[in-house]
């Protein structure tokens, strides 16, 4: 990465931590002044800042207002760049979208913005996206491509929903973004080959996708014993089973507040959505990537993480006859005993 | 038509392979009939031919035979008879449409026993059974294919590539298009070697230049397929680079049975080095897909015609961009519930006036979908009228309604309106805001210390009776400081536990946004509700702020003091 890039991500993260908005537009203006490509400036100053926000949020050195307000700002940037640049608009057209309930937007937005500077016709149809409405979006516009966005590994089921359907639809598939894990083996596992690893990725695939032969998959084999279906069905029934016993083993959860309560609640489910998730594509990583990640977290905000080791504990014992999940478990608890006495919080890279 | 993976070992009446030991041991047909057996292989209905293989001659042949295989006289030559023997069993005589299985028994003293038997009519059964059972597997394919397909143009890319290679080597379906042009889709099977799949072409020409043929079918009343005797005219215009006339050998040309909505023609055409000619066992197939894309193309035009109204009334109904206002920061979120058409009864939208400052106003028409988006629509083009003679907002919620009731009086449907009008001008080194209400979501205040405060707006719903007079508060914004007014989609959703958002959860929110700018603490606050209500709101989703503009230095938003260090959370 040139010097004046690599300068710029200190300046800008800089600017997002003074929420100034004006700074951090004039500064990724100022750089396609000077004559650098706006997509390095997109992808090697904004992207790279916002990673940074991330960890900086997830280690709780910044609030939940900072990071939001940077994301708000980068979006601004993203924009801002994208009005600078001349772009022809001779290529196909591409509707890049997020899942339902997937707020993480910006990622899926500069690949849409390096979409189009690399000539296409693309339509963003921004966070939490229905599938209903993106159905509604093929039928009136039929795009030649979908870019598809999963920024958590939560959402994969829903993911292979919205794939799947769109091949139904006859319209090809790239899909992008952390959820689809390391090197893209979540979609793999789920039969979907067009995964792209960043925005300069993104590009390739759609124009493979165009010319190449169409896709179909089909439900993933290990889902026919049914694990997924009733992990997700069993949530609110483990959920409280684990709110019990913490309640029992920690008196000090009898003083939460209500929003400490729900956070608490909030996390639990969490720890059965991954669980889900890891369950229908049939990895374990997934599960211990994101216990280590919540490791992470609550060490950040000192939460004692023998409370989560508890909670699998309850939801092992009530999942005994889930052979993969129970396994998955297991795997958990391993991680996470590995990580007491290692010393302190290790920063995964997620 | 013929059916190329048909095997003749695996039809239910496979005789059984010439390996298994014939029993009882043959009696010779041609030494006499001492035990009257020579009248019995006489009578059989299998054809027997004896031969004597050290002559190679004919020893004996009995009705059957004769009947299948022609005249064979005792004496004559074997070998003209032309009986095959498979490697692995029985062999075949293939003449014409005729088929005629043989099998070779060896029989005692240098002589063979050939049965022969005329199988034509079961072959052409079996045939006829799994003809039918790809064409139904194929039509139930292209009927699953075509099905979810809604967008006229993707439908007919798909119906071409469909018919590709399962019924001709080249596919075109041209589609009457706008101002004297067709649209053309072309199929044709991949050049490169090994890919059986089609490769899809999309064009336009002008209609004159279609072949005439094809113009009169278009459209054409009473479709009738069209086999021209000189099959490339049907293709004029048409055919791939690198393809000649010459080389198509049949083309048949059939309008698609949209009933009138969608006027197009699909042109099936084979290559010589494909399977040769349309015959007549391939109409059934062609006619049954062709009535599927018909139905497919008039679903596609219907659907696209009422989503180009929509459209048109969407655009017509979303809040316009929010105006550039000097001296104050605006931010809104509108995210419609659950209504496919995504319209509803939220509405928001600002105004800038002259002089500085600006009004705005923020509502929500009991109901959803298309009849709430009707007058959420009168509401705004009312008050966009409005504010340019009167800008006092209880004024204007008094005016409001009284359009409103008017409206109901004239109505079906008694459709009631809450919402907010403010007007904001600057003051004091902030903004004052003042604002009138009628009926809706009390709005909030969020001060710099992170303090939220809700605004006590009383009023009823408009819409319910004339002659309302509600009353106006006005809050002095400091820099930083935000007004925040959210529609009940917000207030009201719902969580996975029936847990409604609103009053509780909101203000701690909103005393963690202390510090942001107002587009984001509007996008916050959204993503907050949607996230809660799990997705899709049941509800519109409206946000809407105000804020006046922090002074640069002045934003520092780690000095705010939020819940966040101990509340053990992970929720961003």
């Amino acid at each position: 990465m040139p010097d004046a890039l690599t300068r710029g991500v200190a300046t800008y993260l800089g600017h997002l931590h003074a929420a100034d908005e004006r700074a951090a537009v004039d500064l990724v203006t100022g750089l396609i002044d000077a004559g650098a490509d706006p997509v390095d400036v997109l992808v090697d100053v904004i992207a790279t800042a916002q990673r940074r926000v991330g960890e900086l949020w997830q280690s709780n050195a910044w609030n939940v207002a900072q990071e939001h307000a940077a994301t708000h700002i980068s979006d601004r940037a993203v924009a801002a760049v994208a009005a600078r640049t001349p772009h022809a608009t001779d290529r196909g057209s591409v509707v890049v979208s997020c899942l339902d309930q997937e707020f993480h937007a910006l990622p899926a937005r500069i690949v849409a913005e390096v979409l189009r500077l690399a000539g296409w016709r693309v339509t963003f149809l921004g966070a939490s996206v229905p599938a209903a409405h993106l159905t509604g979006y093929l039928h009136q516009h039929n795009p030649d491509v979908v870019a598809l966005s999963c920024a958590v590994p939560l959402r994969l089921p829903v993911a292979h929903a919205v794939v799947e359907s769109c091949r139904r639809m006859g319209t090809p598939v790239v899909v992008g973004g952390r959820g689809f894990g390391p090197q893209g083996r979540w979609a793999r596992a789920l039969g979907i080959t067009r995964w792209a690893a960043d925005a300069r990725a993104a590009v390739t695939e759609v124009e493979a996708a165009v010319v190449g032969p169409a896709e179909f998959g089909g439900a993933p084999g290990h889902l026919a014993d049914d694990e997924y279906r009733l992990v997700v069905k069993r949530r609110a029934e483990l959920v409280d089973a684990a709110v019990a016993a913490l309640t029992e083993r920690f008196p000090a959860m009898a003083g939460y507040s209500d929003v400490q309560l729900r956070h608490t609640v909030d996390d639990l489910g969490y720890i059965v959505d991954f669980l889900a998730a890891a369950v229908y594509v049939d990895d374990p990583e997934l599960f211990t990537g994101f216990l280590h990640w919540l490791a992470d977290v609550l060490d950040g905000r000192s939460v004692p993480l023998h409370t989560v080791d508890l909670s699998l504990g309850v939801y092992r014992d009530l999942l005994y006859d889930f052979p993969r999940a129970a396994a998955m478990m297991d795997a958990g608890r391993d991680a996470l005993r590995s990580r007491e006495g290692a010393g302190p919080a290790r920063k995964v890279d997620r | 038509m013929v059916v190329d993976d048909l095997d003749p070992n695996a039809a239910p009446d496979a005789p059984r392979p010439a390996a298994a030991p014939p029993a009882p041991p043959p009696r010779s047909v041609a030494a006499g009939d001492r035990d009257g057996w020579g009248d019995v292989v006489e009578a059989l209905d299998e054809g027997v031919v004896v031969v004597d293989e050290a002559s190679g001659t004919v020893a004996g042949v009995n009705a059957e035979a004769r009947d299948v295989l022609g005249a064979v006289r005792v004496g004559a030559p074997a070998a003209d008879l032309g009986l095959v023997e498979d490697a692995h069993g029985p062999g075949e005589i293939r003449t014409g449409d005729r088929v005629i299985r043989t099998r070779r028994v060896p029989l005692p003293r240098g002589r063979s026993a050939w049965f022969v038997r005329d199988v034509s009519d079961d072959v052409r059964r079996i045939d006829a059974v799994l003809a039918e059972r790809l064409r139904a597997r194929f039509l139930a394919d292209c009927a699953a294919r075509l099905g979810v397909l809604l967008h006229p143009d993707r439908t007919a890319a798909v119906a071409v590539g469909l018919a590709v290679p399962a019924l001709a080597d080249l596919a075109v379906l041209v589609t009457r298009g706008r101002r004297g042009r067709v649209r053309w889709w072309r199929a044709e099977v991949c050049p490169r070697p090994g890919e059986g799949r089609a490769v899809v072409e999309h064009g336009e020409s002008r209609a004159s230049a279609l072949p005439a043929a094809l113009r009169d079918l278009i459209g054409a009343a009473a479709p009738v397929p069209v086999r021209d005797a000189d099959a490339p005219a049907l293709l004029d215009g048409f055919l791939p680079a690198g393809r000649r006339a010459e080389d198509v050998v049949d083309a048949v040309a059939v309008a698609l049975d949209s009933g009138g909505v969608a006027p197009a023609v699909l042109v099936l055409a084979r290559y010589p080095d494909g399977r040769g000619a349309f015959d007549l066992e391939d109409w059934p197939t062609v006619d049954g897909f062709v009535q599927r894309c018909g139905l497919a193309l008039a679903a596609s035009a219907t659907f696209a015609e009422q989503g180009r109204m929509a459209e048109a009334f969407r655009a017509h109904a979303a809040p316009p961009p929010l105006p550039d206002v000097p001296g104050v920061e605006l931010g809104a979120a509108l995210r419609h519930g659950q209504d496919l058409a995504r319209v509803g009864g939220d509405f928001y939208q600002a105004w800038a006036e002259p002089n500085g400052g600006m009004l705005f106003a923020v509502g929500d028409v009991c109901g959803k979908g298309v009849p709430a988006a009707g007058l959420n629509a009168l509401v705004r083009h009312t008050l966009s009228g409005l504010w340019r003679v009167e800008r006092r907002p209880a004024r204007l919620v008094h005016l409001l309604n009284d359009v409103i009731v008017e409206a109901n009086e004239n109505a079906d449907t008694v459709r009631f309106v809450t919402g907010v009008v403010g007007r904001v001008t600057r003051g004091r080194g902030g903004l004052d805001v003042t604002l009138a209400g009628g009926g809706h979501v009390p709005p909030l205040v969020l001060r710099r210390d992170a303090a939220v405060e809700q605004l006590p707006l009383a009023g009823l719903a408009m819409g319910v009776t004339a002659g309302a007079e509600p009353v106006e508060h006005t809050v002095h914004l400091r820099p930083g400081e935000t007004v925040v007014v959210v529609s009940d989609g917000v207030t009201e959703a719902r969580g996975r536990g029936g847990e409604m958002f609103g009053t509780a959860h909101l203000p701690i929110e909103l005393a963690r946004c202390a510090g942001m700018p107002a587009a984001a603490v509007a996008e916050r606050l959204e993503m907050l509700a949607l996230a809660w209500a799990g997705g899709v709101p049941h509800d519109d989703v409206t946000v809407f702020v105000v804020q006046a503009p922090a002074a640069r230095s002045a934003r520092h938003l780690q000095s705010v003091t939020t819940d966040s260090s101990t509340d053990g959370g992970t929720d961003a």
